[in-house]
């Protein structure tokens, strides 16, 4: 009797256990499910940008802009520092790699370099999160300066709603902000809106080499042992996956997550071009606006991929994997290909094979028809990927902002930004900026990341043109190096879209036709690499189907939106 | 002495039912037993292992507390929760008595009136923009009372305690009221004594409301030095997030020891209201079904 009892108890133990579990369970659900929300958001940095809402739009008002110019053009350059004292404020969105080891931006090395070189006393107002940019936006009192990434409505929008002033009367004394945004045409027409207002402060990517970070992946090591050369041509791939199936045991040669199979390799056209197709999201030919998945070239590449996935090539479960169980299958020997980045997938992984000499990766460019042609796209982002800081109708003195701003641009500037301050966080070695140690190996045990976040901008975003210098230094290892170069290595530039959006008016018609393509694309998708539907439906079905959904229109929008770019 | 058991409906379905409650038990705590030993694992091997985890990985190690803990926001966070939470739990509790008092009491004027619109704020709020500005007027913004007086009294928890106070009888107030004792005095000498459990509940979900709240502050608060600690933690679970995803090319750390962070991040958070809520436990049945209705 007693031992029932006992038992009673502890059963009865047990079950407060599990009462009280599942009790604060259901109290993080909140936190769980915003975190969810944030993931899919961070995962598809594409999708966002796409919408209409964060971009600028075309039709330029040529008058207006060649006044600005010839405003800027008899510019004098600006002395540093300034001569005046002023205080500015900086609304910007909290950025943990900063704040972790600063209060805030200004009190980094890098902000009080910033500070004393330009004589501006910079406070920051720090904002949790886009909502509370959005409130502040709302709220109409403004700051001197925001570190700006969108407005509903687009940037148009958001010189109406008096949150941008536009740069134009402004720019004598910007002078080398004009001499970057003269350098280069899609510079300019990417931060001027249709109306020719300059929005800001650009962040602008100023090399190729920095537009790539992610592409197709390889066990180099595995290629070694077999003898076999990267594959170029979608042959070369068939018979790599097919060695490493039957000679390398592995059970899945070629495994890759659902979001980048659809929003890297095919939509940035990294398994396309052998079929003739560019890439399967919007690109341009000869300022003609097309969209892959409409087009009848896309039926073979779903053909290479369904024949990959019948041969048990490609993973059975790509539409579920996820990068830890894709990283893991690399790493014991059960996958040879996939498609991720630089750091999150190679650096990941290189890093947690260290102790194993033969363990290695590589990376290898989209695939051609033919070895040694160029491919037409790979993953390809804009140059001026939307990020601007902005001066706000009430900013105090533009003047002295427009040139506190203006700093990144010079050649000091350029330094101080990309590589921090000279003697401390770089040296100049055979006349390139290198990190000094205090970055590459910190003392306090920092990662390179939280590093550099203490002395430059490099890392992130900010008013400055981004160099090679930072990525090559950063992403140091050899495979990622050799992996940069072979993705770098396209056509994109030729055919990628530049940043352009729909018209403000269409934008809503735009999104809702658009959304409902994605989705029907995305199903139809996987359903012929799966087999569930046969290829011979492609035509009779898929694209009749596109046709009746008005994909015409949205392309006719894009194009509209292009005209538009191309004429600023 | 009786050694064979018969084998009645009633066993069957006990042993059943012990064995589904505790594989439900199992389903439930599983999650919560890795978060831990991951957070203990070394994070090579962790990324490398696939499918269930029944021990840490070795090489046992405290790198991600070690990161978590260097980080000096952690460190202000958790005392400006404190804060919230000690100054909250104080004006939670004072507004809520005395709301449920006031809804509780006979006689005073206006009574229904007032309790339909306290009830009208369940179903209806005036949203985030106008809660803002409102905020902004009040000179709050950047304060942690931004934190502690919007949300003073939670209706639904009001309710609660009004049902608990409803519970008393009503003979008792009327002698204490013979005896001259003041409304005050009622509410202090018999109406508190008489509902911890409820009171209890009070605490716990107000305290766990202001433990995990982070939106507000996202929104009011411009000066990281005041962000409580699930904003920090939220902020770090991003930037370990970004660096293990986003464009960000590079070898780092970092993003190895993001999932690490994950975990050992959880761990620092809810433990400690993990830890309140057994001794929480017994008035938490007791009080939180005062209001329902009993068969």
């Amino acid at each position: 009797m007693k031992k029932l009892y006992q038992w009673k108890k502890v059963t009865a133990c047990i079950m407060a256990a599990a009462v009280t579990l599942s009790v604060c369970a259901c109290g993080n659900q909140n936190g769980d499910k915003d975190d969810a929300g944030k993931t899919t958001s961070q995962e598809n940095p594409e999708a966002s940008k796409e919408t209409p809402a964060e971009e600028t739009s075309s039709e330029a008002e040529k008058s207006e802009e060649s006044q600005a110019e010839s405003e800027a053009g008899g510019a004098a350059e600006v002395t540093y520092p300034l001569k005046e004292k002023v205080h500015l404020t900086l609304a910007m969105v909290d950025e943990a790699a900063v704040t972790a080891n600063a209060k805030n931006l200004a009190e980094t090395p890098f902000g009080k370099a910033w500070q004393e070189a330009t004589g501006v006393e910079l406070e920051i107002m720090q904002l949790a999160d886009g909502d509370a940019l959005n409130l502040l936006y709302a709220s109409g009192e403004l700051p001197d300066m925001i570190a700006y990434s969108g407005y509903t409505g687009g940037a148009e929008k958001a010189i109406k709603d008096k949150i941008i002033q536009p740069l134009n009367d402004y720019m004598q004394y910007a002078p080398d902000l004009q001499a970057v945004l003269d350098s280069n045409d899609l510079y300019k027409k990417s931060s001027t809106t249709k109306d020719g207002d300059i929005i800001g402060f650009p962040f602008i990517r100023g090399d190729d080499y920095l537009l790539s970070s992610a592409g197709l992946i390889i066990r180099q090591d595995w290629l070694d042992d077999l003898n076999l050369e990267l594959p170029q041509t979608p042959d070369d791939l068939y018979e790599v996956l097919k060695a490493f199936k039957e000679e390398k045991g592995a059970k899945v040669p070629f495994s890759v997550g659902n979001w980048w199979l659809k929003s890297i390799a095919l939509e940035h056209g990294l398994l396309t071009s052998p079929f003739g197709l560019v890439k399967g999201n919007f690109y341009q030919v000869d300022g003609k606006v097309h969209y892959g998945y409409a087009e009848e070239a896309y039926k073979d590449v779903l053909a290479f991929l369904n024949k990959l996935y019948a041969e048990g090539l490609l993973d059975p479960n790509f539409q579920t994997v996820d990068d830890n169980t894709i990283r893991a299958n690399i790493m014991n020997g059960e996958t040879g290909v996939t498609v991720g980045n630089t750091g999150g997938y190679m650096g990941n992984m290189l890093q947690t094979m260290e102790e194993d000499p033969t363990f290695n990766l590589n990376g290898f460019g989209p695939l051609v028809a033919k070895a040694g042609d160029v491919p037409m796209s790979t993953h390809y982002d804009n140059a001026l990927p939307g990020k601007y800081i902005i001066v706000t109708p009430s900013c105090s003195n533009k003047e002295a902002a427009v040139q506190f701003l203006n700093y990144g641009y010079t050649k000091e500037g350029s330094l101080l930004f990309n590589y921090g301050i000279e003697g401390e966080s770089y040296t100049i070695v055979d006349g390139e900026p290198t990190y000094t140690d205090l970055i590459m190996h910190n003392p306090d045990g920092l990662t390179k990341q939280l590093a550099l976040a203490q002395y430059t901008r490099a890392w992130q975003d900010g008013p400055f043109v981004q160099e090679k210098g930072y990525q090559l230094q950063y992403a140091d290892l050899p495979s990622q190096k050799s992996a940069l170069s072979n993705w770098t290595r396209s056509d994109a530039a030729k055919y990628n879209m530049p940043p352009v959006t729909v018209a403000e008016e269409d934008a809503s018609e735009y999104s809702k036709l658009m959304g409902d393509i994605g989705t029907y694309v995305s199903e139809m998708t996987i359903q012929y690499i799966t087999g569930l539907e046969p290829l011979d439906t492609f035509e009779s079905k898929y694209l009749e189907t596109l046709k009746s959904m008005n994909v015409e229109r949205a392309i006719e929008m894009r194009q509209e939106a292009l005209d538009d770019f191309n004429a600023r | 002495m009786q050694n064979k058991k018969k084998i009645t409906p009633y066993r069957v379905f006990s042993v059943f039912n012990v064995i589904f409650m505790l594989l439900l038990i199992l389903v439930t705590a599983y999650p919560v037993y890795y978060i831990v030993i991951a957070s203990f694992s070394d994070p090579g091997a962790l990324s490398r292992h696939v499918g269930l985890l029944w021990m840490p990985m070795k090489p046992y190690t405290l790198s991600a507390y070690e990161m978590v803990f260097r980080n000096p926001r952690i460190i202000t966070g958790l005392l400006n929760t404190l804060f919230v939470l000690g100054t909250g739990l104080l004006i939670n509790l004072t507004l809520t008595m005395l709301g449920a008092f006031f809804l509780t009491i006979k006689g005073p004027m206006l009574k229904n009136a007032i309790a339909l619109m306290i009830i009208f704020t369940m179903y209806f709020s005036g949203g985030m923009i106008p809660g803002y500005l409102n905020i902004r007027d009040l000179k709050l913004l950047d304060t942690l009372w931004a934190l502690v007086l919007p949300g003073a009294v939670s209706t639904a928890n009001l309710i609660i305690m009004k049902s608990g106070f409803q519970s008393i009888p009503d003979s008792l107030i009327e002698s204490a009221r013979l005896d001259g004792g003041s409304y005050l005095q009622i509410l202090l000498r018999v109406m508190i004594p008489l509902s911890k459990a409820t009171i209890a509940v009070m605490v716990l979900y107000y305290g766990v409301g202001h433990w995990n709240a982070w939106f507000n502050a996202s929104i009011y608060l411009r000066d990281s030095d005041k962000f409580p600690l699930q904003l920090v933690v939220r902020n770090i679970l991003k930037l370990a997030g970004s660096s293990a995803m986003a464009s960000g090319a590079g070898m780092d750390e970092m993003a190895q020891m993001a999932e690490l962070i994950k975990y050992a991040l959880i761990v620092v958070t809810t433990t400690p209201i993990l830890v309140l809520y057994p001794f929480l436990q017994k008035y938490f049945v007791k009080g939180v079904m005062v209001g329902a209705i009993k068969g």
